[in-house]
């Protein structure tokens, strides 16, 4: 059974963006907003989730219409598809998650212009079935947040000494003369992160190449 | 023939996204309502000192608290509470029929955005109780201090008046104010944020101009008079 799985088109075409065609890593796609969400975990969190969610169903809602959209308007279709969804998803963040709308404010709204999003659509879900399509946004939903989530980690932890905004930093590190990083709240903290981490992943999977 | 069909498609999505988003909106308009309501009375608690910062507290909870202690009204020219609509709604907390505290609307320019909070005041009329900040576009770090504990226990226990009943406010100076305040001085003002001078000016002209607005009732407070 698992062999199945593994040996099966959706699997490669899920998780090839958990690692070797990282949205944001590898693809260096929709880096706008992980500069923005990621100074903590919870808010980052978040927008990976209404991020995938927006992602997998335009996916599969443009990969079902592909053979009846016209060619010449379809950029247009593909913008009113992922609106619609973002605001259905902003306003069910406004009813169920107050707070954390709060926090997120104006960046669920720029979901519409987060790259991988339109960029998955054009370069996949025209071309192929909505069944792979729908693996392939869920797969970048959660490529896209590996690299958030780690990123809100490390910023959270070296900005303020908290994870999940619990306090994980013992007292006697401060006692020592510990000073929480005021970099790492500013956006440019996200930058060196991040560029970090496509630094090391393009290191391991050439390394993998080599290997192979 | 082919832009006709790009037309007729166009239109039908537009029609089917329109519904979609319609019925959204609708059907959640509800629930959004009753969270913005929830989070400013959860706001106009907290500074009025009725919930615990540190702990949290279902809607329902703030709901009921709200109900059993706050009173909305409105002050006009000459400091008197009605229950006419105008552009100084008031929050009064009130137990056992006596004034406790009350709490009033404050908003001003900050430096990338506009501060709005709440400030409560003693039945005293000249007394600070609390202030809160629940919306604001300042820098993490430096002016979005201005939500630390730090920042906002400064304010409590500060006169807006001075001995001879003048009004003065609240001045936010630069820097600590045991450094450039005289220690007769010192009940009019609170520390200002280091690094984050444009904000704490802000919050300094915001609480001026919107004491002064309330200024009619506080003095009637302070007079010892009857107000609700």
């Amino acid at each position: 059974m698992w062999r199945r799985i593994k040996s099966s088109q959706a699997f490669a075409v899920f998780t090839a963006p958990l690692s070797i065609k990282n949205p944001v890593s590898v693809l260096v796609l929709g880096i706008c907003s992980s500069l923005a969400v990621t100074i903590q975990l919870k808010t980052a969190v978040v927008m990976v989730l209404a991020m995938t969610v927006v992602l997998t169903f335009s996916n599969g809602i443009l990969s079902s219409l592909r053979k009846i959209i016209p060619k010449n308007i379809r950029i247009i279709v593909e913008l009113i598809v992922i609106a619609s969804l973002v605001i259905v998803a902003d306003q069910c963040l406004k009813a169920f998650m107050f707070d954390v709308s709060k926090q997120l404010s104006v960046f669920v709204g720029l979901i519409i212009t987060n790259c991988i999003i339109m960029g998955r659509a054009e370069a996949f879900a025209l071309a192929n079935n909505p069944w792979l399509s729908v693996w392939d946004g869920l797969g970048n939903g959660l490529g896209y947040g590996i690299i958030l989530i780690v990123v809100g980690a490390i910023r959270e932890l070296g900005g303020a000494g908290t994870l999940w905004g619990i306090s994980v930093m013992p007292e006697a590190v401060y006692d020592m003369g510990y000073v929480n990083m005021g970099l790492m709240v500013y956006a440019p903290a996200a930058f060196i992160v991040i560029g970090l981490m496509a630094w090391l992943q393009r290191t391991i999977i050439s390394d993998m190449r080599k290997g192979s | 023939m082919a832009s006709n069909r790009s037309l007729v498609f166009a239109f039908g999505m537009c029609v089917v996204c329109g519904f979609g988003l319609t019925l959204a909106a609708t059907v959640l308009k509800p629930h959004q309502l009753r969270n913005q309501r929830v989070d400013q009375q959860r706001n106009i608690l907290k500074v009025l000192g009725v919930t615990d910062p540190n702990q949290s507290y279902s809607a329902d909870a703030i709901d009921d608290y709200y109900q059993q202690s706050v009173q909305k009204r409105y002050v006009n020219d000459q400091g008197q509470v009605s229950d006419q609509v105008s552009d100084r709604p008031i929050y009064l907390l009130v137990q056992n029929n006596t004034l406790r505290a009350y709490a009033i609307p404050i908003s001003g320019a900050g430096l990338w955005s506009t501060l709005y909070g709440y400030l409560s005041l003693e039945a005293d009329g000249e007394t600070l109780r609390g202030i809160t900040f629940y919306q604001h576009g300042e820098t993490p770090g430096l002016g979005a201090e201005i939500d630390a504990a730090w920042f906002q226990s400064n304010f409590v226990g500060k006169k807006i008046v001075d001995a001879n009943g003048t009004f003065t406010s609240v001045g936010v100076v630069r820097g600590a104010v045991v450094d450039s305040i005289s220690p007769d001085q010192r009940m009019h003002y609170v520390d200002g944020i280091s690094g984050a001078t444009v904000t704490s000016r802000g919050v300094d002209t915001l609480l001026k101009t919107d004491l002064q607005r309330y200024e009619a009732f506080a003095k009637r407070l302070r007079r010892k008079e009857r107000v609700i």
